[in-house]
């Protein structure tokens, strides 16, 4: 058992060693007005890689993943400092152009978030803002994304019709079309299937897993066999701090922190 | 058996099975090499036999490796559940017999040269034969996951058991006729002994496929002869 | 444990009838009480309604919608001119007051949160929501009729501007607070500055709601008497587009002529009434019905 996972091991559980880093964090610390959500968080996330980030409630995995497009900035008195490298720019300085840096950061929330238009509207969403695309170039990519996120033979013949009248896996599907139709370098997923059934989840951890060859994708989830599931490395977390984080093998099969094997094993507190 | 939503998993399970097929096909081989062997005093074969047991061992650990994985990352339920737990039994059975064949290898060179008698040989090739055909069925109702198939193997060891006894009878008195056969039948001996061990190896696997296919145990005791230690007292 | 049966097992302390009898007759007081009490507040609402129809209906003539108000002494004549007004001083209102208050409600829900300044424009505009109308009209009388020298359509406009935008930012507001957030950040989350996600999604998200708020407040401004009193007035006359003269509206005909002594004028007054009270009732239906569709 040494050697676990090092050859021939299924290949969706192998992490990639060669993987360039794609996030790169340091020294990272984030405040909710004056409590510390987050303290001196060093790691690195991988290109083309699933990451899972678990933890208990409160532990700061949706913080920190919410560092990463910036979204805390909406909120007047939530900040971070601290260094988040994305390709050579740090983005959390304000050098960065936030509305740029979320559009190659995409993020896909806990509930779906279908926007109040058709099925195609919400696709070409976020292609709208940002790009100059003919009519046509605009379908193809709204039908590339709905292919990838395996929903086009669903609702190829309702584009027109409200996002909002597809079932609650459908929504999320959706969602994920529109952030991918973005052709973002990441995806951001805080907790994607915890308002769904388990046949909607178990489709969407399939696409989760096919979508990485084309995205570095990070997760936050509730539910730790997903993590065990569908990543390659998994961050643990606890009271903002990051406790370990390596391979999803080690992490669940030999952890080196007592705390975190507590948590995996299901003996915590 | 209709796909999961998973299509990992689904690849998972197959490159399992895989390689348990694998191992029993390497293991098939092994057996009937090492007979071969011993039969024709084949040198060149049986050093092939003992070089190819490492093979074995090294499947036996990447099919754990795989299924402790899979236990970890899918953590499967019912059929796929037993899937795992299986290849892991029936990989231990295979990586035995294996060691089983090669120590007839083993034998094989230390016995050549001191033909003195070929009738017993015969016997121990007999006994051979009926242990690869077991074995071969066995794997093959493991490809296809055929209970009957499972239970008709598993009904059959007695068979072995039987042909090993009269084996043993047989050797005993070549020994009494003559001391020096002594070191050669001792050698036959437990070759035959290793056969019969491979037989409940096999047995095992019979029982495991039953456990994948229906999901209930086979009891306790199957059939079987009258062992030969009980034909010594 | 007398029981041999398989509810045996409930054994215990509770027992069936613990209810004791003092209990059931206060429930049996309360609902009869509260009955009757609604009873009450419908019969009165019919009884309105009722003499409403009664007596305005006797004047609902084809005359009421093609002649205009009759002079003093003179017989026949009809509303044509003060419906008319009506609905253009009405309409006028809300489209001054719309932009306005739709504005300052998106501001109040999505760029103000926690500010100062939105705390006080809310507690301003609740205060507004709740002021006498007449004050209204007062104010108005103060800044646009007394300087100018007239009476004015446009004054009496903006006096009804004023009562229905404060009601038009609350539901404004209201309705974009019930617009999730994580709308807005999924929004964000995509690269959309918030002017675009405010457009785009949280107008789009809360359309119904807000329709809604500005039909309401239609509804509200559309009976106001005490403001168009001190500021548009009336006016016999037909109709004639000038906005800086008085204009003829329905609540000050009805106002006037209610307490004159000539009976075509008071059966014009009832048959306004029934007017108005349909035109609300039909508003309020209406925006109930675009609310309960979403």
């Amino acid at each position: 058992m040494s050697q676990m996972a090092v050859q021939d091991a299924p290949s969706a559980a192998a992490p990639n060693k060669d993987a360039k880093v794609c996030i790169g964090v340091k020294n990272l610390d984030f405040f909710y007005g004056s409590f510390q959500g987050l303290k001196n968080i060093n790691m690195n996330f991988f290109d083309r890689q699933v990451t899972a980030m678990i933890g208990p409630s409160g532990c700061g995995k949706s913080t920190l993943l919410r560092v990463f497009n910036r979204i805390y900035s909406l909120y007047p008195d939530q900040r971070a400092t601290g260094e988040v490298m994305l390709d050579g720019r740090n983005i959390i300085s304000n050098n960065v152009d936030i509305n740029e840096l979320r559009a190659r950061i995409g993020m896909v929330f806990q509930k779906p978030t279908p926007f109040p238009m058709s099925i195609y509207d919400n696709c070409a969403f976020g292609m709208r803002l940002y790009e100059k695309l003919s009519k046509s170039e605009l379908d193809d990519r709204v039908e590339q994304a709905l292919r990838k996120a395996a929903l086009w033979d669903e609702v190829k013949d309702k584009l027109k019709q409200s996002g909002m009248g597809l079932s609650g896996g459908q929504q999320q599907r959706m969602c994920i079309a529109r952030t991918i139709a973005q052709q973002p370098d990441v995806i951001l997923f805080d907790e994607p299937t915890s308002a769904l059934d388990p046949i909607s989840t178990g489709k969407i951890e399939e696409l989760i897993e096919e979508l990485r060859a084309d995205f570095s994708i990070v997760i936050v989830t509730h539910n730790m066999q997903q993590a065990a599931r569908i990543s390659q490395y998994t961050a643990f977390m606890y009271l903002g701090e990051l406790i370990e984080f390596g391979p999803t093998t080690k992490i669940f099969m030999d952890p080196e922190q007592k705390r975190t094997l507590d948590y995996v094993t299901g003996r915590f507190g | 058996m209709s796909d999961h939503i998973s299509r990992t998993f689904d690849q998972e399970l197959d490159q399992l099975r895989r390689l348990v097929a694998e191992m029993g096909g390497l293991s098939e081989r092994m057996l009937a090499d090492a007979t071969i062997a011993l039969v024709r005093e084949d040198t060149k074969r049986a050093q092939s036999v003992i070089a190819t047991d490492p093979k074995l061992d090294e499947l036996q650990r990447k099919i754990e490796d795989n299924a402790v994985l899979m236990l970890m990352r899918r953590q499967p339920v019912a059929n796929d559940l037993r899937e795992v737990m299986a290849s892991i039994r029936i990989a231990h059975d295979l990586e035995r017999i294996g060691d089983l064949a090669k120590n007839i290898a083993k034998r094989s060179l230390k016995v050549q040269g001191h033909m003195q008698l070929g009738r017993a040989m015969t016997g121990v090739e007999a006994l051979s034969r009926l242990a690869q055909g077991q074995l071969k069925d066995v794997l093959d109702a493991y490809a296809q996951s055929n209970d009957k198939g499972a239970l008709d193997v598993w009904g059959r060891d007695g068979q072995i058991d039987a042909l090993e006894n009269s084996l043993f009878r047989e050797l005993l008195t070549y020994m009494m006729e003559d001391p020096r056969n002594i070191t050669f039948c001792t050698h036959l001996l437990f070759c035959a002994k290793n056969i019969e061990r491979l037989g409940d190896h096999t047995t095992n696997i019979a029982e495991t496929v039953h456990f994948v296919v229906t999901g209930r145990a086979l009891p306790a005791d199957r059939p079987r002869g009258d062992s030969p230690s009980d034909a010594a007292a | 444990m007398s029981d041999t049966t398989a509810t045996a097992g409930l054994q215990g302390q509770v027992k069936w009838g613990r209810v004791r009898q003092s209990r059931r007759v206060s429930d049996k007081v309360l609902r009869v009480f509260a009955t009757a009490s609604t009873m009450v507040a419908v019969f009165v609402l019919f009884w309105i309604l009722g003499m409403l129809i009664w007596k305005g209906g006797q004047g609902i003539s084809l005359d009421l919608f093609t002649k205009i108000t009759p002079g003093p002494g003179t017989a026949g004549g009809g509303l044509l001119n003060a419906i008319v007004g009506s609905i253009v001083l009405t309409f006028l209102g809300i489209a001054i007051a719309t932009p306005i208050g739709v504005m300052a409600g998106t501001y109040l829900a999505e760029y103000g949160k926690g500010s100062r300044l939105a705390d006080l424009v809310r507690f301003i505009n609740d205060i507004l929501l709740s002021a006498p109308s007449i004050l209204i009209g007062l104010f108005v009388y103060v800044i646009l009729v007394m300087p100018f020298r007239g009476y004015s359509g446009w004054a009496g406009s903006v006096a009804l501007a004023i009562i229905a935008l404060p009601v038009i930012v609350r539901t404004t507001e209201d309705m974009l607070r019930l617009v999730p957030n994580s709308l807005r950040e999924a929004g964000a989350a995509l690269g959309a500055p918030t002017s675009v996600v405010i457009r785009q999604i949280s107008w789009r998200a809360a359309k119904a709601g807000i329709v809604t708020g500005i039909l309401l407040a239609l509804a509200r401004i559309a009976g106001e008497t005490a403001p168009l009193l001190f500021t548009a007035l009336n006016n016999s006359f037909w109709f004639n587009w000038n906005l800086t003269g008085g204009i003829s509206n329905l609540p000050v005909t009805i106002y006037a002529f209610a307490s004159a002594p000539y009976d075509n004028w008071q059966q014009l007054a009832w048959a306004g009434a029934l007017l108005i009270t349909g035109a609300i009732l039909a508003l309020s239906i209406g925006a109930r019905s675009l609310l309960n569709r979403k």
